[in-house]
């Protein structure tokens, strides 16, 4: 039996970032006090008070800010992806998200290359916002 | 009465077969084993024990979300009045270090004990997915990011495109770690490394190779803390908690506020100097807990044994083998004496038999001070303490 990838337990601050992905829309969040963009944690901005905080979609691009090429899978769900990419993206607007880059050339990948979202539809249930190096 | 606290007992879990327990214990029985070596060796015996801390990855769902309510009832301590059960990772027990000194210091009790157990390797619980995708790390999970090695593979890849270190610089890291486990015989991997078979090992997580992953072990470890009064009876020197400092910033790594600089050991170190008054000139022995090669790079820079982006300078040409500039990690380290899945206990244990001049063939040269510092979760939260034979 093939395992099933494992899927995110939608939460209060996720539930807009998966719902707008089934729409292939990238939305995160953004605090109206300091002008900042973030996803989930508050760690990487002075945004503090929650009352100011909307959602907003946003470009898509961004510049890759690490990643990891994956040759001991998370897993036996992963098995076959092997090698793969995961990376941390700080988009334009700001935020900085996690997700996999999408590529044939896992060694042709550097820090600060340009990305682009795409969104895979895993059913009608899930779809996952990934990256592809910008041409 | 002179209650400055002070380490008077320590004690690690034999291990054979590459990490692994003997047959028939339990993580219980590993502390059991432990808590008496420990006791028996300052000359103290359970119904001393009035405080316990103890944290571990065990019996959850169970009984082991409440470890200090299990402990305190397997050992039979009566009336504890102190207890702490945090858990921040692999760092934990130098924070428990830490919050043990402030209660003794402060008379809310007199001797604490420390303690550690795992079964991780026998019971083959150690993998690399199966982590739920839940709050900050459903991103990365639903991603597939391996943990914690994936975490720390990104954290390395930054610091790479930042500052220049290369495969060569965590190799070196590895290699000397090894040399040093040669002389530890309760160490896991024993044969010396090369850089070569330290570079061409299997990639896991690039730029990460196994050789720059921490072991997956079994082991357990305590430590025992009393006032300065009540050691002058006891049989062994006392250790003196000189400074400590904790700080954490992030649970999941993508929120590392910068991935090329380990901020929080900058400032559980800088706490733990101040606190001290002494400086890095004065460390004559440096426990880091080594969960991956990067993390020593990063704690050494951001500690300031040299400045940020440099540490592929200070590690290069086994600078810190034995025999060499710096002693680094005497035991072998995580990489590979024994890594039981929280490591940070036995950077005390290793520092605490340093300074007592115990350690037979890896033994240094007269210590005084010795750092140890903890990284706990992926690169989340950090600990220091400084131990010395001389009081504050």
């Amino acid at each position: 039996m093939e395992a099933k990838k494992p899927r995110p337990t939608i939460d209060p601050d996720s539930k807009i970032y998966w719902e707008s992905a089934k729409l292939n829309k990238l939305m995160v969040q953004y605090s109206k006090d300091t002008n900042e963009y973030f996803l989930y944690s508050k760690q990487l901005t002075n945004a503090q008070d929650s009352k100011n905080i909307e959602w907003k979609e946003v470009s898509g691009k961004g510049k890759i800010y690490s990643y990891t090429v994956i040759y001991a899978p998370a897993g036996p769900a992963f098995v076959e992806e092997v090698p793969y990419v995961v990376a941390s993206i700080t988009l334009n607007e700001g935020a900085r998200i996690i997700s996999n880059i999408i590529t044939d050339n896992t060694e042709n990948i550097s820090i600060g290359d340009n990305v682009e979202v795409i969104f895979e539809k895993q059913d009608d249930e899930f779809t996952i916002p990934k990256f592809i190096i910008s041409k | 009465m002179d209650r400055e606290p002070c380490i008077v007992g320590v004690s690690d879990f034999p291990l054979t077969d590459r990490g692994r327990a003997a047959e028939g214990n339990s993580e219980l029985t590993i502390q059991k084993y432990c808590a008496e070596e420990a006791l028996k060796q300052a000359g103290l015996k359970f119904s001393d024990i009035d405080g316990l801390a103890v944290a571990g990855m065990w019996g959850i769902p169970g009984p082991g979300l409440m470890q200090p309510n299990l402990l305190v009832e397997y050992l039979g301590i009566k009336s504890p009045k102190w207890l702490e059960g945090t858990n921040i990772g692999g760092s934990t027990f130098l924070l428990h270090v830490n919050h043990a000194y402030q209660a003794i210091k402060a008379g809310l009790c007199d001797t604490v004990l420390i303690l550690y157990g795992s079964l991780q390797k026998s019971n083959m619980s150690r993998v690399l997915g199966d982590r739920p995708a839940l709050y900050s790390n459903q991103f990365e999970v639903v991603s597939g990011l391996p943990l914690p090695v994936g975490g720390y593979a990104l954290a390395a890849q930054r610091h790479m495109a930042t500052y220049g270190s290369t495969r060569e610089t965590l190799a070196e890291i590895a290699v000397s770690t090894r040399a040093w486990a040669t002389m530890n015989e309760n160490a896991a991997f024993q044969t010396p490394l090369s850089i070569d078979e330290a570079i061409s090992s299997k990639p896991i997580a690039s730029p990460l190779h196994r050789s720059d992953c921490c072991l997956v072990t079994d082991g357990g470890g305590a430590v025992v803390i009393t006032t300065h009064e009540k050691s002058k009876d006891l049989n062994t020197k006392p250790i003196f908690i000189r400074g400590f400092g904790e700080s954490n910033s992030h649970s999941s790594i993508n929120y590392m506020p910068n991935m090329a600089h380990l901020e929080i050991a900058t400032n559980s170190s800088t706490k733990a100097f101040n606190m001290a008054k002494l400086s890095v000139k004065d460390i004559d022995l440096t426990m880091i807990y080594d969960s991956f090669t990067i993390t020593v790079l990063l704690t050494l820079e951001a500690i300031g044994f040299c400045k940020l982006g440099e540490g592929k300078d200070f590690v290069k040409n086994q600078r810190t083998s034995p025999g060499g500039e710096f002693a680094l990690n005497t035991n072998g380290g995580g990489l590979s004496y024994c890594h039981p899945g929280m490591y940070g206990i036995f950077t005390i244990i290793e520092s605490t038999r340093q300074l007592w001049g115990i350690c037979g063939k890896r033994q240094l040269n007269s210590p005084q001070n010795a750092l140890c510092n903890g990284t706990g979760g992926v690169l989340s939260s950090s600990t220091t303490l400084i131990l010395s034979k001389e009081s504050n």
